[in-house]
């Protein structure tokens, strides 16, 4: 039943203002008035937000900036209960978005789980991996499926290394140069992310530095100085890529020709099964 | 590559009738060097030839031995192997850099590990790919090219076999060089197990042998293989990965005699009695009694070659036959060398007995002879102990 009397009690608060307070409240008043009637709406929004202030008796800001977020967070009672967790398909998916490259299943994981919170056991990605191939043959209406990378002779799944259908078929193809160049250019990327991260979000920030760091362990330079600085990671891991994709991504261009000229659409994101030869036969 | 010739379907029939239901296993480089100590052994090189898993036959009997590695070892080969990998092989391109004098920064690096199927198929696949790129060898590769589990093929005794190596360097100052990883660690510059050192140095040489076949069949010198090989063991007491450089052209030439001394399956299987089989002594069904008499029978009509040193580290039959040796008090029991110098003397016992002066038969003279004065020295020697411990048995 709706309870009535919430305005008398309201304006019982406003009564108890001091006369003062109630004077310097008008002025503002006023002052919007005469803001708006000179056209000025900078001005009358300025003076509307301090006259907020003043009837709410809220502090006013340092400067006027923008807006920092340091403030505690309200507790909002929540009738519903909270909104269930992505699912692994929908974190991996989003982990590999974020990174760009063909990655290992251990990468993935651990990047999705200091990016999103949520721990995906690497031990069930090979159950996702059939999934998303059943979809697939049911037609199921996915904008993009997580697909294995390809070995780039006779384009065979690699299933240790996870990519999305949606990425051109250069960026699904394993070559000579491929595993290096793409940990080089994920680690580069990762930086990047947390030099971003670091900015907004500090707790997400301070769970992607360690796996930023092993990452980066195996790049000559990306770790010298003390701390984990994003700016040299990236300079180091992209020192190393210069001279590797000169050799890797002609490899891929071939690769990705030969592959679009010999296979259908189904085995260029799924990769060839070749049949298996009779014992004995060699 | 060339096709090989399909082994006689007949040959391949009574093989396949002598192993029975005995535990099948393929050709490969830890079998055919175990094989090597043994294969003056009939039994053997009968088992060999069926591609019997010797040490599983007798699985559930007291005379299984305890074959095969340590989880633990395992473990930790499979960590070492990873950490070589891992990062786009970062730590192997580091450390074949750092021991080859080579830069491998910018190395193409083909996985043969991974993509491909795990059985025959993959296999076949990946020694093409082998073959192709050790050709490559010939037209100098401006890069290195390291193949990261490469395949060769050969034949052992008739029948294709593929092996498989950890890694392969071509083009390292124009040659190719045999690498194999293995996760003992090596302490202050020495390893720690000299015969896995041996074994391990013996598997790299056949990777050589195998691999100059290879580059024959591709029409490319075979010279290019180096016969210096890697080791990549993990340093001191951690896993850091480092290089040894070796030379093993005697450990080449050796292991070319001992293929070529490979008994030929169809001479092999056309040499076999037709009532030779090993199904009863692998059923597991039957009592163990059983099953070792069935082994017996099997060894007695086939001929055995007992060497405790070879045959205990090598064989999986080694204790049966030690234990049926035993059982006769054959003086083969402690050993070839001993068995040699006793010709015509059928027990220890009658050893024994000869030493302490026996008439001998003119069979048994030859040895006697030298056995009698061996016993007279043993008795001047230690002769407080003479009677207590000349006992005949």
């Amino acid at each position: 039943m709706k309870k009535h009397g919430q305005a008398w009690s309201k304006l019982a608060t406003v009564s108890s203002m001091s006369s003062s307070h109630d004077d310097a409240c008008m002025s503002l008043a006023r002052r919007i008035v005469d803001a708006l009637e000179a056209g000025d709406r900078d001005e009358a929004l300025r003076l509307t937000r301090e006259l907020e202030r003043a009837l709410t008796n809220a502090p006013a800001p340092a400067t006027d900036t923008a807006p920092s977020f340091t403030a505690q967070p309200a507790v909002v009672p929540m009738k519903h209960a909270p909104a269930p967790a992505r699912s692994a398909r929908q974190v991996v998916a989003g982990a590999l978005a974020e990174i760009g490259v063909a990655t290992r299943a251990r990468v993935v994981t651990d990047y999705a789980e200091a990016r999103f919170g949520q721990r995906v056991e690497p031990r069930t990605l090979a159950a996702l991996r059939r999934d998303e191939r059943r979809a697939w043959d049911k037609s199921s209406a996915r904008p993009t499926y997580i697909v294995p990378a390809l070995e780039g002779r006779y384009f065979q799944p690699v299933r240790g290394l996870l990519t999305l259908s949606d990425w051109a078929l250069e960026r699904r193809l394993i070559g000579p140069w491929s595993e290096r160049a793409d940990h080089l250019a994920a680690t580069a990327q990762l930086a990047r992310q947390l030099a971003w991260l670091s900015e907004r979000d500090t707790a997400v920030a301070e769970r992607l530095a360690p796996v930023v760091a092993g990452m980066a362990a195996s790049i000559p330079g990306a770790l010298d100085g003390p701390g984990l600085d994003t700016a040299r990671v990236e300079g180091a891991a992209q020192a190393e890529l210069g001279p590797l994709a000169e050799r890797d991504e002609p490899w891929r261009q071939e690769a990705a020709a030969r592959a679009r000229g010999q296979l259908p659409r189904e085995q260029q994101l799924w990769g060839t099964t070749i049949g298996v030869v009779a014992e004995g036969d060699a | 590559m060339p096709r090989h010739q399909q082994p006689d379907p007949a040959a391949a029939t009574a093989l396949a009738r002598v192993r029975g239901q005995a535990p099948e296993i393929r050709a490969n480089v830890r079998r055919l060097a175990a094989f090597a100590n043994v294969h003056s052994c009939p039994t053997a090189a009968v088992a060999f030839a069926a591609r019997i898993d010797t040490n599983r036959v007798l699985a559930g009997t007291s005379m299984e031995m305890p074959f095969g590695q340590s989880p633990f070892a395992i473990g930790r080969g499979v960590a070492f192997e990873a950490l070589l990998r891992r990062h786009g092989h970062a730590e192997l391109r580091r450390v074949l850099t750092a021991g080859l004098d080579t830069d491998f920064t910018f190395a193409a690096i083909e996985n043969l590990r991974e993509g491909y199927q795990p059985n025959r198929t993959g296999l076949r696949l990946r020694a093409n790919v082998t073959q192709t790129r050790m050709a490559e060898i010939a037209d100098g590769p401006p890069e290195p090219v390291v193949l990261d589990g490469a395949v060769l093929h050969a034949d052992i005794g008739g029948l294709p076999a593929f092996f498989e190596a950890d890694e392969m360097a071509i083009g390292v100052g124009g040659q190719i060089i045999v690498g194999e990883n293995k996760s003992w660690p090596v302490v202050d510059g020495k390893p720690t197990d000299e015969d896995a050192l041996g074994a391990a140095l013996d598997q790299a040489a056949t990777y050589v042998l195998l691999g100059r076949q290879t580059l024959e069949q591709a029409g490319v010198d075979p010279a290019c293989m180096s016969d210096s090989v890697v080791l990549v063991t993990p340093r001191n007491t951690g896993l850091a990965p480092s290089l040894h450089r070796q030379d093993v052209a005697s450990r080449i030439r050796r292991i070319e005699r001992l293929l070529s001394a490979v008994p030929d399956v169809q001479e092999t299987a056309a040499a076999t009695p037709a009532s030779v089989t090993f199904d009863a002594v692998a059923d597991q069904t039957l009592a163990e009694t059983v099953r070792l008499e069935a082994f017996g029978q099997v060894t007695d009509l086939l001929g055995r070659v007992y060497e405790p040193a070879s045959c205990l580290t090598s064989c999986g039959f080694a204790w049966a036959c030690r234990q049926r040796l035993f059982a006769d008090a054959d003086p083969g029991l402690v050993g070839g060398l001993v068995a040699r110098a006793l010709p015509g003397i059928a027990s220890l016992g009658r050893v024994a007995e000869l030493g302490q002066g026996a008439p001998a038969s003119p069979t048994e003279a030859p040895a006697a002879v030298p056995l009698a004065r061996a016993g007279r020295l043993y008795d001047e020697v230690v002769p407080a102990l003479g009677d207590s411990r000349r006992r005949t048995p």
